[in-house]
């Protein structure tokens, strides 16, 4: 089982692995701090989408999900969902912060810190996500 | 067959997660590249967009799994 899983692993890190080279060699590094800022809003947008994919939206009488493949629980992805939505504001208020900073989540900041931070609340969340899916729920 | 189980959940999982990424990601990259081909760079305009098609997303996604929960504390 080890054994098994641990190959699993490997094989899935490799496939990660060559994905990342891939977008990194092809994908145009942004440059302006709303092409930053979009990114980091596609990023959410995509962590949405796998929020939903993998919500399980009906149960069956014996507790276990219609489909099997969604394995998390509503409650648990009304959180996730609740912390993107948290990022996602810090996000909206650096890119619309004046150059000279305001306020970032009610914290003082400046727009490159507020979508720094922004961006830092997303990847927390993309790596629950993640390992959620790893184990199963 | 567990194992079997487990496996495909998280190849699922992970494919599903990649392609949502892909698909995202690559929507934002031909937009900056279409607007450095006409000499400029993504607008202000161009990211409200973009949150307001997140807004929809998040709101649609929101509702559903309020909807769940709704169900799941709805005695039988």
């Amino acid at each position: 089982m080890i054994h098994k899983l641990s190959f699993t692993k490997v094989v899935l890190l490799a496939l990660l692995s060559v994905a990342l080279g891939f977008g990194c060699a092809t994908t145009e590094p942004p440059k302006s701090f709303q092409e930053q800022a979009a990114y980091v809003e596609a990023g959410a947008q995509s962590a949405i989408k796998t929020i939903d994919q993998n919500t399980c939206y009906k149960y069956q009488q014996n507790g276990k999900c219609v489909d099997p493949v969604r394995t998390l629980h509503p409650a648990q992805a009304k959180s996730y969902l609740d912390q993107i939505a948290q990022a996602r504001l810090a996000l909206k208020t650096a890119s619309s912060m004046p150059a000279s900073g305001g306020s970032c989540l009610g914290t003082a900041s400046t727009p490159e810190a507020c979508l720094a931070l922004a961006s830092t609340m997303l990847g927390v969340v993309q790596k629950i996500l993640l390992t959620t899916a790893q184990k199963g729920g | 067959m567990a194992e079997a189980l487990l496996i495909i959940n998280v190849l699922n999982a992970a494919i599903g997660a990649g392609m949502n990424a892909t698909v995202a990601i690559g929507r934002v990259s031909e937009l900056v590249k279409n607007r450095h081909a006409s000499g400029g760079t993504l607008t202000q305009e161009d990211l409200k967009q973009l949150f307001d098609e997140g807004d929809a997303l998040e709101n649609a996604v929101r509702a559903k799994i309020d909807e769940a929960l709704k169900d799941a504390d709805t005695p039988k």
